[in-house]
């Protein structure tokens, strides 16, 4: 069973599997991509959704089908051709000046000059966050070998091996774009080698269903075996990591209460001002014993800042641990911004109050 | 010297005066011009034919016009301008002119 989408192409619908739309889709974006320097650029891919259509329709009837396959979009890409079977323009001087102008950008971006690789996380080919992947890619080396070395370090080294895992995880992002692929490999970034990480890249969509780990190379069946021993070493981590997250989360959550309990004392204090209240926070902080001398109402804004102060990284950094792990969507810019004000403002407030004492000494209360 | 790159430029030097030829007065639409060219081993693949259709259109060398199909969607039949049979002939004085130039320095040694 596959699930089916429908497109419009050239003005005809048609019901296309779900494989077969990526591949089209990329083919038509890598099409684009090659033509948008030509003048009259929408009327080439308007034409060649056209033909695709028509070439759609004869397959259809000719095979008494309902539905576009895989087979049917590769038939189409190989009559059409690849854009790096096209001919080149006639005009040479403004195709490499392009190119080189798409280089200098891509460079500036992916590759630091000529050919130099940067280090990327691998998304195509991961276990856990495509470090080792990305890693090999970029020196040549087998991902399941730089896998097994990995591991059997992190075995021996009591976590010290874990710790630069996550750190590289956080450190290295993903090859998302085409350049990033190949500046990830140290390929040179052109307008041919992104048509052939595309077209390559959607070939390896079909075959990843299958096939967990890919190679352009035939693997031995060594490394079959290592292959296999590292994909289950990974489900193993994965559960383990789901298993903390599930430990972890009660804390979370008790922390993110003890947050919320201040802030309602907080609020509380401002309208009542209950002594109960007062009590509780100045005993629990123990500020009453530096200062005995300071406000009440003194204390307990340093207090509430204070704990703000500690409670905020601590809890974005939970957070950050989780997103990686578990692909939780990113907190968006203005909230992020938000809570980095607020505990800049309750570290600021909580060095005055405490370690300055500078209200206490110069605002009369 | 590359011999397949010198081919692919005397190819490629010559594909827009056969697309003219093909469509001297005779309308035809992009996969019969595409067939020809394939027959000539001009031409690979379509994608290749698309843009220089365009590019001839654009300089009011080529026109079409939609044409309904019994099969499938509208196709675009393209023909010669009058514009595009004037540079036709003229190609046509400048090939037979270079034909006959290596004609004669291939037999007059």
């Amino acid at each position: 069973m596959k699930k089916t989408l429908t497109v419009n192409l050239g003005g005809t619908a048609f019901h296309i599997d779900e494989d077969a739309y990526q591949l089209l889709d990329e083919y038509l974006c890598n099409l684009k991509l090659h033509f948008q320097r030509q003048q009259g650029a929408e009327e080439i891919m308007d034409d060649i959704e056209g033909r695709i259509a028509e070439l759609f329709t004869e397959a259809l009837r000719d095979k008494r089908k309902e539905v576009i396959a895989i087979q049917d979009v590769t038939l189409v890409i190989a009559q059409i051709g690849k854009p790096e079977q096209f001919a080149k323009p006639d005009d040479e001087e403004e195709t490499s000046e392009y190119e080189e102008k798409n280089r200098a950008h891509a460079n500036a971006r992916a590759t630091n000059g000529n050919g130099t690789r940067r280090l990327y996380r691998n998304p195509d080919d991961k276990i856990l966050g495509g470090v080792c992947s990305g890693l090999s890619a970029s020196f040549d080396w087998d991902p399941t070998l730089l896998r097994l070395l990995f591991i059997f370090i992190a075995f021996f080294s009591v976590g010290t091996m874990v710790l630069i895992y996550l750190l590289l995880w956080i450190v290295m992002p993903p090859a998302q774009t085409a350049a990033e692929k190949l500046a990830m490999r140290g390929e040179s970034v052109t307008v041919e080698n992104i048509g052939r990480t595309v077209t390559e890249g959607f070939q390896e969509v079909g075959k990843r269903v299958n096939t967990f780990v890919h190679s352009e190379q035939t693997r031995t069946a060594w490394q079959r075996f290592f292959d296999g021993l590292v994909a289950i070493i990974g489900a193993l981590i994965k559960v383990f990591m789901f298993i903390l997250a599930i430990v972890f989360c009660p804390v979370l959550f008790v922390l993110a209460l003890l947050l919320m309990l201040f802030i309602i004392t907080a609020v509380a204090l401002v309208f009542g001002g209950g002594a109960v209240l007062v009590g509780f926070l100045t005993s629990t902080i123990g500020l009453a014993d530096w200062y005995p001398e300071a406000p009440v109402i003194i204390s307990v804004a340093a207090g509430i800042s204070g704990l703000l102060m500690i409670c905020i990284p601590i809890i974005s950094l939970i957070y950050l641990g989780f997103q990686l792990v578990f692909d939780w969507k990113p907190v968006n810019a203005g909230w992020k911004w938000g809570w980095f004000a607020v505990w800049l403002i309750a570290t600021v407030l909580f060095i005055l109050f405490v370690i300055g004492g500078f209200p206490i000494d110069y605002i009369d209360f | 010297m590359n011999v397949d790159n010198v081919k692919s430029q005397m190819r490629k030097g010559m594909l827009e005066y056969c697309i003219l030829l093909v469509l001297h007065k005779r309308q035809s639409y992009a996969s019969d011009i595409m067939q020809r060219l394939k027959e000539a081993q001009l031409i690979v693949v379509e994608g290749t034919l698309y843009p220089l259709l365009t590019r001839l259109k654009n300089d009011n060398i080529l026109s079409y016009e939609w044409v309904e199909s019994t099969q499938g969607p509208p196709r675009k039949y393209y023909s010669l301008t009058e514009a595009g049979e004037a540079v036709l002939r003229e190609l046509e004085v400048s090939w037979r002119e270079l034909n006959e130039t290596v004609e004669h320095i291939a037999t007059t040694k």
